[in-house]
């Protein structure tokens, strides 16, 4: 029982993390300025290319 | 066995440098070119006693063409004429004023201070950080293999000094120009660089804001035009037997059990070999060359996803009196916004810019020879798209050779206009159809940090066995230097794989 609990508390705990690293990410994200965003969209849109990239 | 060890497609300077390389460590090679000259964007054309530079116009970061040189036995110095190019760039001002930045770090210093105190202070500084970054690009980045996740790691490992320079990741060129200098006039003479990397200043890593420092290592200008360069290449392969073999396509690279077996040329000729080494654009390559059948998907879906980076035309110019100018290049002074505003007002629209705005080249300043005695040659790079909104190139050539002069005559170089003897032209259209550029893509692939290093085309094939690429489409990407350093790890790889 003691081992069930422990296994759901860190469950609980990776999702919290999840949340605030997309939290703080985001947080950090809608302080940049227009330009940087810019610059930051650019990336973003390329990222899901990078595996076939990796292996072209 | 094969007809030869490996055979070269392409005699840019990245597969001369690599061809010549390979055969100096006693491979037979054949270097097959489609053209009726070696060089590529790297050569030099004659029309009516004028010489002008097809592509590149000057060469900097000569480190990995003197490490090319010495590897074939010789020194780029006792090889190729170079002429020290001093002032390093002047800058035009919409008002026709210019400022001139000499080479030396302290004398363009001073001029900054001139039109800002505090900035002037600011360029030694940036200049000292960006000392320590081409240092550290130099010594392993820019002629080490980038091909897979341990490269990297061998890379940061034996380079630990660019960790230091991280930072950099993470801002863009706007940015980190912008932290440094704040006069608006100062920001003028850096913006138009970002163009470089085929992209604008607030969307280019912080990473490339060494471009504004790097010319100030210093500039060469080849005495008898760039074509000097890879001709020094094709001479010293040859004494070792490599073979170069002009006007000659290849059509198709041959692929057994997913190993590359040679060449297929135009004229339906094979020619066998154990290596190929690719010197063309690697999305043409793969999607045209290579049977489709032999090419896992994921490496199809990765050479469709890159986008192109810039396309300039270039206008050629022959002049019969000195052009009031005040180095090799001049730019015309452009503010960051101006640069952003026009990639996305004009080039993502397919709208040419009103007024020109690009580089101007004077090679004649450098050597007086390329050009009838009292005339010169000036090669003008104005900014221009290949896809235009509702017309293409070869409607718009004329005009835009005209519109150039008219606006260039109005404030940048008085008298140009009653002084052109000749004029001629290359567009983007025209550098796709000669040079197989993609889109005139003269830097081939964008360069962002997302098509960088191990996410560029592989300098080794990961899907060919056998198959070797160099040039602008994989690491380190487009420019002379670096193009050359591309030959040179090709050559690693072949040492160390074959």
């Amino acid at each position: 029982m003691a081992k069930k609990d422990a296994v759901k508390k860190r469950k609980w705990f990776k999702k919290l993390l999840l949340v605030l690293v997309v939290a703080a990410a985001i947080g950090w994200y809608t302080q940049q300025d227009e330009s940087k965003k810019r610059f930051l969209k650019h990336l973003g849109k390329q990222v899901p290319y990078l595996p076939a990239r990796y292996y072209a | 066995m094969a007809d030869y060890d490996v055979i070269v497609i392409g005699a840019g300077c990245g597969g001369l440098s690599a061809a010549s390389i390979l055969a100096s460590q006693g491979r037979k090679t054949l270097v097959l070119e489609q053209s009726d000259h070696v060089g590529g964007c790297c050569s030099t054309f004659e029309k009516e006693g004028y010489h002008f530079d097809v592509g590149a116009s000057i060469v900097e970061e000569i480190q990995p063409t003197e490490i090319a040189f010495e590897m074939l036995g010789t020194k780029f110095q006792d090889e190729v004429d170079l002429i020290d190019v001093d002032p390093m760039m002047s800058f035009i001002y919409k008002d026709g004023s210019k400022v001139t930045y000499p080479l030396s770090v302290e004398g363009t210093a001073e001029v900054i201070a001139k039109m800002s105190p505090e900035d002037g202070e600011a360029f030694r500084r940036f200049s000292k950080y960006f000392e320590g970054f081409t240092e550290v690009l130099m010594k392993g980045f820019f002629v080490s293999p980038a091909t897979s996740l341990s490269d990297m790691a061998r890379l940061v490992f034996n380079t630990p000094a660019l960790m230091k320079y991280l930072p950099l990741f993470a801002k863009t060129y706007q940015e980190v120009l912008t932290s440094y200098f704040k006069s608006e006039a100062v920001q003028r003479t850096m913006a138009y660089q970002s163009l470089y990397l085929g992209l604008p200043p607030e969307l280019v890593s912080g990473l490339f804001a060494l471009l504004p420092y790097s010319e100030h290592e210093g500039i060469w200008y080849p005495r008898g035009g760039m074509v000097q360069i890879p001709l020094a290449f094709q001479r010293c392969g040859e004494k070792f037997g490599m073979e170069v073999r002009l006007d000659t396509e290849v059509v198709q690279v041959l692929v057994r059990n997913k190993r590359a077996a040679g060449v297929l040329l135009g004229d339906g000729t094979e020619i066998t070999a154990d290596i190929v080494v690719s010197d063309i654009n690697a999305i043409k390559l793969y999607l045209d060359m290579i049977p489709q059948d032999q090419l896992p998907w994921l490496a199809r879906v990765g050479m469709k996803s890159y986008e192109y980076s810039k396309s300039v035309p270039m206008v050629y110019v022959g002049l019969d009196y000195e052009p009031p100018l005040e180095a090799h290049h001049s730019i015309i002074a452009s503010s960051m916004e101006e640069v952003n505003d026009y990639w996305y007002n004009n080039a993502k629209k397919g709208r040419l810019p009103e007024k020109m705005f690009g580089l101007i080249c004077w090679p004649t300043m450098s050597d007086p020879a390329l050009a009838p005695e009292g005339h010169h040659a000036l090669n003008l790079i104005p900014e221009g798209f290949y896809d235009l909104a509702g017309t293409d190139w070869d409607a718009e050539k004329q005009p835009f050779v005209e519109r150039t002069i008219e606006d260039l005559d109005s404030y940048a170089i008085p008298g140009l206009k009653e002084h052109v003897t000749i004029t001629d032209c290359a567009t983007p259209m025209d550098f796709e159809r000669r040079l197989l550029m993609p889109k005139g893509a003269i830097y081939d692939i964008q360069e962002d940090l997302t098509e960088q290093t191990i996410f560029r085309p592989s300098a080794r094939s990961k899907s060919i066995k056998g198959l070797y690429l160099v040039g602008n489409s994989t690491h380190p990407g487009g420019g002379v230097p670096t193009v050359i350093a591309s030959g040179i790890i090709a050559s690693k790889l072949i040492d160390r794989y074959e």
